[in-house]
């Protein structure tokens, strides 16, 4: 077996220079490389985690914040449908009251407007009566109207009982004795004089008269004294037949309306 | 070409160049060959090499073998591998080389030459001592009358058959194999040789190993009997 001393040494040589440059050139450099690649991705590594840590703990926190806002969403809805409720009944009440003060001033306005066709309807109807009686008693008895106004109403006056002729005679009594007769018609001398030969049986002569013309249509006669009065009057006929009338229209017009406001059901 | 006849046993025998007792023979001559691959590379490499993510494959390749030489060293010595990775891993990357490069056609070895093989044994014979005086200074030496003084010569013996194990170990192997290829070629030139050169590749990577794993376990019982013993007589 050979040995060649030369290459034995040179290759020691060789071996020990092959060992410098490669440590020199490779092995620190690309050890080094791979620690710093270590550690770089040891660090990433911590630094993930940290933020994965700080990433949950950040969505517990959004989490719990998250929570906390469902729940007072919840509430502030719990609250505005109470609210709301609230406000609803408050205008619901408000509407019926509104209803209730409408339908009063509707029914007020009603009444009104019933009186005034009633005083109109009286008015009306006490002229056509009037006109009416007027031409029937012209038609039939070929008289004037205020003739026979006075004949019934001298025929009120001599039909009075003992108690009403005491009245009259205290009437006369108590102050100046003076009668007024009011008409509704301008008494001519002969009506007058049948008044009072109507009249004259129940006074004493020294009584003065005093003829008033009334302005309304509607009176006929009426005898007044001190706080004593004797009247025929078409009114009086006439009230009853406003009463007929007012019967008649609260038959088909009631004054109360129905008690549930039909208004409010509409609205709700 | 055959540079190395049949009956050429180690690549010595071929001398390019002679001056006096200066002879450049093919050992030196491959030897060089394989120092300027690993230089070129270890420059192209080390030049660009980046710790990033990124990396170019060749660094990706130097750093799966560095790291794995790392690996092993740090599980036979287990000790900081930085220490005994220039000359371990020189030592692996040297023969893995040497032997890798059998396939293409033309080339010898510098292992199947017994000088090499031997002044790498002999390196690995002085660097055992190297190692455990920087470790363990002239403790080290005491290591050789254990038991007792009379021991000592068996442990010289010992240090000194050990290298020759490993020198011859390599040689044989490298060697049987080029010369067996050869007779092969010659026997069945066709499908057989593939085999054996795959097979060949397989020798060759496991000798390097071989070799680089004896080496630093010879360090590494130089340098931890004592580290042990020390820790032993701690109270």
């Amino acid at each position: 077996m050979h040995i060649d001393w030369f290459v034995f040494a040179a290759q020691i040589v060789n071996f020990l220079i092959l060992v410098g440059l490669l440590k020199f050139f490779l092995y620190d450099r690309i050890v080094k490389a791979m620690d710093a690649r270590q550690a770089g991705i040891a660090s990433r590594l911590e630094e993930a985690e940290r933020l994965k840590g700080e990433a949950r703990a950040r969505f517990v926190e959004l989490e719990e914040k998250n929570q906390e806002l469902r729940e007072r969403a919840g509430e502030i809805l719990n609250q505005a449908n109470r609210d709301a409720d609230a406000e609803r009944g408050r205008l619901m009440a408000l509407v019926g009251q509104e209803a209730q003060q409408s339908r009063q001033r509707w029914r007020e306005s009603l009444l009104r407007e019933r009186q005034v066709f009633f005083e109109d309807l009286r008015a009306k109807a006490g002229m056509s009566i009037l006109t009416t009686i007027r031409r029937i008693l012209q038609d039939l008895a070929d008289e004037d109207l205020e003739d026979r106004m006075v004949q019934v109403f001298t025929g009120l006056v001599r039909g009075i009982g003992e108690e009403q002729q005491e009245l009259l005679r205290r009437s006369l009594d108590s102050g100046t004795p003076q009668i007024t007769l009011r008409s509704a018609f301008e008494l001519k001398p002969n009506q007058r004089q049948k008044i009072l030969d109507a009249i004259g049986p129940y006074i004493s002569k020294d009584v003065s008269f005093r003829y008033e013309i009334s302005p309304s249509p509607l009176s006929g006669i009426e005898l007044m004294s001190h706080g004593y009065k004797l009247a025929w009057s078409i009114g009086d006929h006439l009230s009853t037949l406003e009463e007929d009338f007012n019967r008649v229209l609260k038959e088909e017009i009631p004054e109360e309306m129905p008690a549930e406001g039909v208004h409010g059901e509409e609205i709700r | 070409m055959e540079i190395l006849s049949l009956n050429q046993i180690s690549p010595d025998q071929v001398i390019f160049f002679q001056w006096g007792f200066i002879r450049i023979s093919a050992t030196l001559v491959y030897t060089w060959f394989i120092m300027g691959i690993l230089i070129a590379l270890a420059l192209l490499v080390g030049r660009t090499a980046t710790s990033d993510v990124k990396m170019s494959r060749w660094q990706n390749l130097l750093e799966v073998v560095v790291g794995g030489i790392r690996e092993q060293i740090h599980e036979v010595s287990q000790d900081n591998p930085d220490h005994y990775m220039a000359f371990i891993g020189t030592l692996f990357l040297f023969i893995g080389l040497s032997n890798l490069l059998l396939i293409v056609p033309g080339y010898v070895a510098p292992t199947s030459s017994l000088t090499t093989t031997a002044a790498l044994a002999v390196t690995v014979f002085l660097a055992v001592p190297i190692y455990g005086i920087s470790r363990n200074r002239l403790g080290y030496f005491k290591e050789y009358f254990q038991p007792t003084f009379i021991f000592f010569p068996f442990h010289v013996m010992g240090e000194l058959t050990r290298t020759l194990a490993l020198a011859i170990r390599l040689f044989g192997n490298i060697m049987s194999h080029d010369k067996v290829i050869a007779i092969l070629l010659a026997v069945t030139p066709l499908f057989f040789p593939i085999v054996m050169h795959a097979l060949g590749l397989l020798i060759g990577m496991v000798q390097a190993y071989i070799f680089s794993i004896l080496a630093m376990v010879y360090i590494a019982s130089a340098t931890q009997v004592h580290e042990e013993k020390a820790n032993k007589d701690k109270p």
